[in-house]
């Protein structure tokens, strides 16, 4: 506490040791000794003086209460001149209606809040903000939940990213500076990067790399050998933006790290670099073990009724150097796999896919089915292309990958890696070549799931249909499946079809007491999702 | 009547928080059956699990904004209600603008009706038998006076050995003097004695909260021994501290203060099974603040007739006493409208807030809190822990385990701002927060 200095703090504290003086007699106690009450010279000892020192338990109380209620009323509160933090300057961005921001306390309540990304992003597509009041929540579900803070950063108006500045807990919503002023003062960027947090100093970097990537790896080297593994493993991974050959001797030294997932990461991007010395030992090694046996015709293979062979022999060992680039020694326990295959899958998906395009100078469509007839290892062989593509981001093999029509446990990866309308089409036809109604078994059903867009017209009322059809059927074990999962579909159906959902649906039908509720659910769900887009289309 | 409530208002009158989550997801066009208004009432069928639809209703013309729905729901108002409200206040359009069905048409009517005879009945009201009555006070007032008297002994006994092991007395100790003075028909006394309990466990400086709590007691006792010497207001403050209160019919009949009444902010305690509701209001012409109260026993809801944020032109009558807090809401004169910031009044400084608080304290030692309205406030976090500060850098801490700040620092955005809160003469509640519109 500060007072000024004056006459008056003066007795201010002469009064404290008077208090302080009575609080120790008090504790003591009047019995073991008589109660004194010094006087010093000022108008609250003349009550004082009037207490009659023959009952000393009245007059210790009278005086407890004086003393106490003088101390209070006198109290001058702590000055404080710390400056305050600068305003948060004037929001552009116009707030969401009154009514959407219902919408949204009702999924922070947890009521439809599955809804939120897509309300989050409809926001953003206005170029709208939520209202103050509900910022607290927002940058509180961030925290919590990582994958939300990309759909609500855009959405936190000037106030929200401001308020982010004043609490710790929040950095995550503070606004990054672009990589232009980030490369302006080298000074500022090097003190950001001593003193941020892992997720600002990865988006740090993710956002530097755009710019220039050597200034990035630069700063990561800065620092390197005194990080924790975690934040090597985040750090490493932001060298996926702008990869290129000037990154490989940094990665090419990363595959000697302590961390595990450095090492993965690591081995990983330098499986995208088709000149590094990573893949040059890669190729070694599948080159003896995976055989092209063209059919002996001397028309271009993709004519020749003869098929194609690849004929696989699996690695023997998987050695110290194989390790190093990255090789899983064990296969994971939900793998049907021998070791063996696992290593020769794993070289494979490491391996630049234009290798075997150009190696074996044939497309790949012809390869895919050229390893279709390899009945042990063709699943091996796709596999490993599948992480391949994915990993590299091959258009051409994925699209190939997905027509071969045969459905894998890794298609769903794939499909992230189309376009929407290719995502859609894809699906579509699979649900139409498919005519028996949706149930888990169907294929369609777990690309449904996998297909994470808005679904089109076309396709949400493929599904209706196919879901009309499978309700107003007995239900078998496999429905419940389905069953669960109609929450899902329904924030993916398009709302606009709401009103052509919500009928035609089997209600007298005996088996449909089994689905009513999750049907209900479904279209309450899509009820509320036309509800809220509608507050945008305004 | 114009309808002005905004979202946070309605939904500050939910009595709990599920029943706020149900209400606003009532707040759905495609959740009714029917929706309607004109300038006396809102109405609405709400389709629920039966076969009928609840009938809803919200009568807005009388100032305290009377609701009936027709459901089984005991915790009022509904979610129908609420949702009803909510509704309004964001899709005014959802409502057709019609003459009232019949069900809203008769019970306006009913209303109209009990308005009429309740008055009626007040002017009729007399004192039962006042001699009888007269006789009970003074037995009581004996009563009391002996229980004081025992406890005067109490505490002497207490100051004689010394407090210097109250850590370790039983919490027995000090609820045995409580229960007798529940026993006195002294409830006032009681509670200050099971305050008393809890202070030695209180962390540092309880040797000093201690005394303070004592002497304040011992002031008490004193102070009812010689109440017939003492200047009117005085006496009635001694009187409500003990728990002698006044019943609200006898005010009523007293004069009130009108005014333009700005509702500033809320809090509700909960003490073992009783809520109590505490309501600030400031007087906008007669700048002065005034507090009103609602109990609830149990699962009993809480009166709901003031809103945050709100104001309304009504006669407040004060409880008698050196600092007149307390009031009650005699007569309305208008309908509920949303709080205009531009207009509050307010202490320019936390050190003329102070010395309001030093003199008010000075006239009534046993007040537990006074209304602070700041003007020019920050909301400063440090050392994790809120404290608002003004334009001198005075500050006043805020409760350990206050966590509002945050959402009114997104409310002021650094501004200064108005501040409302309770002061206790150590912490400052924030209650509420403005920022006037010229800052931003």
């Amino acid at each position: 506490m500060t007072h000024h200095a004056s006459p008056e703090s003066t007795t201010a504290a002469a009064y404290g040791t008077l208090w302080q003086e009575l609080i120790a007699q008090a504790l003591s106690g009047t019995a073991r000794q008589p109660l004194r009450l010094p006087s010093p010279d000022a108008p609250v000892t003349a009550l004082l003086a009037r207490l009659d020192p023959a009952e000393p338990e009245r007059a210790m109380l009278s005086a407890a209460a004086v003393l106490s209620l003088y101390r209070q009323a006198g109290r001058l509160p702590p000055v404080d001149h710390t400056p305050a933090p600068t305003p948060c300057p004037p929001d552009t961005q116009p707030v969401c209606t009154p009514q959407a921001a219902e919408h949204l306390a009702l999924m922070l309540d947890n009521v439809y809040s599955s809804v939120l990304p897509e309300w989050l992003a409809a926001v953003a597509a206005a170029g709208q903000r939520v209202p103050d009041r509900h910022l607290v929540s927002l940058l509180e579900l961030g925290q919590k939940q990582a994958d939300l803070r990309a759909a609500i950063l855009p959405v936190l108006g000037q106030r929200g990213r401001w308020l982010a500045t004043q609490n710790p807990a929040w950095e995550y919503a503070r606004p990054l500076p672009a990589a232009e002023e980030l490369l302006a003062d080298a000074a500022q960027l090097h003190a950001t990067w001593e003193t941020s947090d892992r997720a600002t100093r990865q988006a740090l970097l993710t956002r530097l790399r755009e710019q220039s990537p050597f200034i990035a790896r630069t700063l990561v080297e800065t620092t390197w050998s005194s990080e924790k593994a975690d934040d090597r493993a985040a750090f490493v991974a932001t060298f996926a933006t702008g990869l290129s050959m000037d990154d490989e001797p940094f990665l090419e030294a990363a595959l000697d790290d302590r961390s595990r997932e450095v090492r993965r990461t690591a081995a990983n991007l330098l499986s995208r670099l088709p000149a590094s010395r990573l893949v040059q030992r890669m190729i070694a090694r599948v080159q003896p073990l995976v055989i092209w046996n063209p059919p002996r015709s001397s028309l271009p293979i993709w004519k020749s009724r003869q098929q194609a062979r690849i004929d696989v022999t699996l690695p023997d060992v998987c050695d110290k150097s194989m390790i190093r680039d990255g090789i899983e020694p064990k296969p994971p326990h939900h793998l049907q796999i021998g070791e063996r295959a696992w290593w020769l899958q794993q070289l494979i998906s490491a391996i630049p896919l234009i290798f075997w395009t150009q190696t074996w100078n044939t497309p790949p469509a012809v390869l895919i089915s050229a390893a279709c007839l390899n009945a042990e290892w063709g699943d091996l062989l796709l596999d490993g292309w599948t992480t391949a593509a994915r990993n590299q981001r091959d258009q051409a093999w994925i699209d190939a990958l997905l027509t071969t029509g045969k459905i894998m446990h890794t298609t769903e990866e794939l499909l992230h890696l189309l376009s929407p309308a290719q995502r859609e089409a894809h699906i579509l036809n699979v649900l139409q070549t498919h005519a028996e109604p949706l149930q888990s078994v169907h294929p369609a059903f777990a690309l449904l799931i996998a297909h994470r867009s808005t679904w089109s017209f076309d396709l949400t009322r493929a599904v209706l249909a196919s879901l009309r059809q499978r309700t107003a059927r007995q239900a078998t074990s496999d429905d419940y499946e389905l069953r669960s999962l109609l929450p899902i579909y329904a924030l993916r159906m398009s709302p606009e079809l709401l009103a052509s959902a919500s009928t035609g649906w089997p209600t007298d039908s005996k088996h449909w007491s089994f689905w009513s509720d999750a049907v209900e659910h479904m279209l309450a769900v899509l009820r509320f999702r036309h509800d809220m887009l509608k507050e945008f289309a305004k | 009547m114009p309808f002005s409530l905004t979202t946070e208002q309605i939904l500050a009158m939910a009595p709990d928080a599920p029943s706020a989550k149900a209400g606003r997801s009532l707040a759905s066009r495609s959740k009714w059956v029917t929706l309607g208004a004109n300038d006396q009432a809102l109405w609405g069928e709400c389709q629920g699990s039966g076969k009928a639809p609840y009938q809803v209703q919200v009568d807005l013309a009388t100032g305290d904004l009377a609701y009936r729905c027709s459901c089984p729901s005991r915790k009022q108002p509904c979610k129908h209600i609420l949702g009803l409200l909510l509704l309004r206040a964001t899709e005014a359009d959802a409502f057709a603008t019609t003459t009232p069905p019949d069900w809203v048409a008769d019970w306006l009517a009913k209303r109209a009706q009990a308005a009429q005879k309740r008055s009626e009945q007040h002017e009729q009201r007399q004192v039962s038998d006042p001699t009888a009555q007269a006789k009970r006070a003074i037995a009581r007032e004996a009563k009391i006076r002996a229980g004081l008297q025992e406890l005067e002994q109490w505490l002497y006994d207490l100051i004689r050995q010394g407090v210097a092991d109250a850590q370790s007395r039983p919490a027995a100790f000090w609820f045995a003097p409580a229960s007798r003075m529940i026993d006195a028909q002294a409830p006032g006394v009681a509670r200050l004695l099971r305050e008393l309990a809890g202070i030695p466990n209180s962390g540092p400086g309880w040797q000093e909260r201690l005394l303070e709590h004592l002497g304040r007691l011992h002031l008490l006792i004193e102070g009812f021994k010689r109440l017939e010497t003492l200047p009117p207001a005085t006496q009635a403050d001694i009187r409500t501290a003990i728990g002698l209160t006044i019943r609200e019919d006898d005010l009523r009949d007293e004069p009130g203060i009108r005014d333009h009444w700005l509702v500033l902010g809320q809090r509700v305690e909960t003490e073992d099974t009783l809520t109590v509701q505490r309501t600030w209001l400031w007087g906008q012409t007669s700048n002065r603040p005034a507090l009103v109260l609602s109990f609830a026993a149990g699962n009993q809801p809480l009166d709901r007739s003031l809103l945050p944020d709100t104001s309304l032109e009504a006669d407040l009558v004060f409880y008698p006493g050196a600092v007149p807090l307390r009031a009650l809401v005699k007569t309305r004169h208008s309908p509920v409208t949303t709080l205009d910031p531009s207009v509050l009044p307010g202490m320019p400084t936390i050190h003329a807030a102070s010395a309001t608080y030093a003199a008010a304290l000075a006239a009534q030692p046993w007040l537990e809190r006074y209304p602070f309205l700041l003007r020019g406030i920050d909301m400063v976090y440090r050392d994790r822990s809120w404290a608002v500060r003004d334009a001198e850098g005075y500050t006043l801490a805020c409760p350990p385990h206050f966590a509002a700040g945050w959402q009114l620092l997104a409310r002021s955005g650094g501004h200064p701002s108005v501040v409302a809160g309770e002061w206790d003469g150590t912490w400052l509640l924030p209650l509420n927060l403005w920022t006037l519109e010229e800052c931003v």
